[in-house]
């Protein structure tokens, strides 16, 4: 089951049609995105910026002091397969930076996601 | 596409970031006006009483409701007023009970009906407020019976946009017959079994007494979580496939562990286990890799802008706003997608157990050597650097990541649960049953007892040094 479809169970909108599911889904991740970063400073919304604008630099030196084992990862592993033949080219070291990032400078992440999880059920539950 | 956000697709990094302060003030702003401009239904602010008088609104009080706001000049409470309208139709024509077999179609329709009544309304009415569809004054008789037509109009219309009341016309749902029907609960059921409780639902891991003498499942539910029940308060699902064989078929690939299960009744504890957690990493990303490369990727934003439906970018902005103004926020909306993306697949990635900071990686690489899969693939460059010359050092260092590994299983990933606590730190099982109760008043900042009368462990991070040191005395 994939992410989307793991959530969508979880909201227990399965049957919405897709269009309405990639609204939530789109709603969800926006206001999760929202909470978070009403915990961030300026110097780690840049860095964030940064980092998902493709600044190697930036990427690198964030890699290299928060995760310098990153290349031994499955996760960079996996990211890495195939990347050769991506049309895109988007960089596994920016993927991996974009999702480490998010989980080194969130200590409530689990709690914050719950919550808004929780929240935007219950609004979808009230329109039932 | 408009030129702006032709503009903003082409655009290179943006250096500027915004600062607290500004997203402090978006935040009041937000909550001034919640879910006014928020992409369809969601909306984490708590409901209000305005919000939920205008959600149980009939289609023709939405569309007066809509038309007084249009005159206003409400533009807020217009876009609400049409999200909670597009969301009521597309609710109506998706429920099971409304017999369509053409949701989308019948949603354009009922949409442009609505709309269509909309300006109609507005067209009819030179003055604002409008208080109902008959408000009208000084008509003449042409104007009295052109009215009439459309009152006529509007009635078949807004009949077809009628939003089902309550159970009467709801037909229940599978979820909702697993989560309160309480019969059956008691059947034989043991580990593999795909069970319900309390609306979750998941595979149990584990079955082991508490100190209680009550039967209690541990059981993994379809977020990765693990959660602890009573047997007699759990519903096996896999027991109700009239009920639930759709529910059930979606479920079982919640995990890649589950995801090879056809057949609860043949499901072992061994066959639960038997795919070690670097399989199920692997699993994960192949599964969701490209959704999340996508999110940086020309076509995927392209696609959010040419998509009619979609406003998720344009989130809180208004006409009132400069072009500048609407990009700065675009951008921001933009960035906490991102990052709300982001979250959601690290958190996917502690459901199995493993932190992507896994440097920090005290899980993934003792489990993958554990499982004989050997090490995990390294990159070329690296292992050059550090071969022969390094040997000695890396021995050293290999026995310094054991003992890290060891303690690092204390630092408790989101969902684990104190049996998986002991299994893992290597300690019999049984030892957990035994100990357990006494747990929340010995470690009370660590353990909780729960309602269904086991105990959980009650935050994910590490555990006290207390706890830690009284768990390891166990072994």
């Amino acid at each position: 089951m994939s992410e989307d479809d793991q959530l969508i169970a979880e909201l227990e909108i399965q049957n919405l049609a897709p269009e309405a599911q990639q609204r939530v889904l789109d709603a969800l991740r926006l206001q999760i995105g929202e909470a978070l970063v009403s915990g961030f400073d300026e110097a780690q919304l840049a860095e964030y910026q940064a980092i998902i604008d493709n600044d190697t630099e930036v990427i690198t030196k964030w890699l290299a002091d928060n995760a310098p084992d990153y290349k031994n990862t499955v996760a960079y592993e996996q990211l890495s397969e195939g990347y050769d033949g991506d049309p895109e080219s988007v960089s596994p070291d920016k993927v991996f930076a974009y999702m480490a990032w998010v989980e080194k400078n969130s200590p409530g992440l689990a709690e914050t996601v719950a919550r808004v999880k929780a929240d935007v059920k219950a609004n979808i539950d009230s329109y039932k | 596409m408009s030129e702006k956000e032709t503009a903003l697709l082409q655009r290179p990094a943006e250096p500027e970031h915004h600062g607290t302060e500004y997203l402090e003030a978006q935040f009041a702003q937000h909550d001034e006006a919640p879910a006014a401009e928020a992409p369809a239904v969601a909306e984490a602010q708590p409901e209000q009483p305005e919000d939920a008088r205008l959600n149980s609104l009939s289609g023709e009080e939405l569309a007066i409701e809509l038309v007084n706001a249009i005159e206003s000049k409400d533009t807020l409470r217009a876009d609400k007023l049409n999200a909670i309208a597009s969301h009521k139709i597309m609710e109506m024509v998706t429920d099971p009970s409304y017999d369509t077999k053409d949701a989308d179609g019948e949603y354009e329709t009922k949409l442009t009906n609505f709309h269509a009544i909309v300006q109609e309304l507005l067209e009819t009415n030179t003055d604002a407020p409008v208080e109902t569809p008959a408000a009208t004054v000084e008509e003449t008789p042409e104007e009295q019976a052109e009215r009439a037509a459309l009152t006529s109009h509007f009635g078949n219309a807004l009949q077809q946009f009628k939003i089902p009341e309550q159970a009467d016309d709801i037909v229940v749902t599978a979820p909702e017959v697993a989560s309160t029907t309480p019969e059956a609960s008691t059947v034989e059921l043991g580990v593999g079994a795909y069970v319900s409780f309390e609306g979750r639902e998941g595979f149990v891991q584990d079955v082991f007494t508490n100190g209680s003498g009550d039967v209690m499942f541990e059981i993994l539910d379809t977020s990765g979580e693990l959660f602890f029940a009573r047997k007699e308060n759990v519903k096996d699902l896999d027991a109700d496939e009239d009920d639930a064989e759709a529910l059930v078929a979606a479920p079982l690939e919640a995990t890649p562990v589950e995801a090879e299960v056809t057949d609860s009744s043949e499901v072992t504890e061994a066959d639960a286990e038997k795919k070690s957690r670097v399989e199920r990493v692997k699993d994960w990303f192949g599964k969701n890799k490209e959704a999340h490369k996508d999110k940086f990727s020309t076509a995927y934003w392209a696609a959010r802008f040419s998509t009619a439906w979609n406003s998720m970018l344009d989130y809180r902005t208004n006409e009132d706003m400069s072009d500048a103004e609407i990009d700065r926020i675009r951008n921001i909306n933009r960035k906490s997608f991102i990052i709300g993306s982001a979250a959601i697949g690290v958190l996917g990635l502690i459901g199995l157990g493993v932190s992507i900071n896994e440097s920090i990686n005290a899980d993934t690489a003792p489990v993958g050597n554990a499982d004989g899969l050997g090490a995990l693939a390294p990159d070329p460059n690296s292992l050059e650097a550090t071969a022969a010359a390094n040997a000695a050092a890396e021995a050293a260092q290999h026995a310094a990541e054991a003992e890290a590994a060891t303690t690092a299983l204390f630092d408790i990933p989101r969902g684990q649960g104190g049996l998986e606590l002991f299994k893992n730190l290597g300690i019999d099982p049984s030892q957990w049953a035994a100990n357990a109760p006494n747990f929340p008043s010995m470690f009370p900042n660590d353990f909780v007892a729960m309602d269904g009368g086991g105990v959980g462990i009650k935050h994910s991070g590490w555990i006290s040094p207390e706890a830690q040191e009284f768990i390891k005395s166990l072994r």
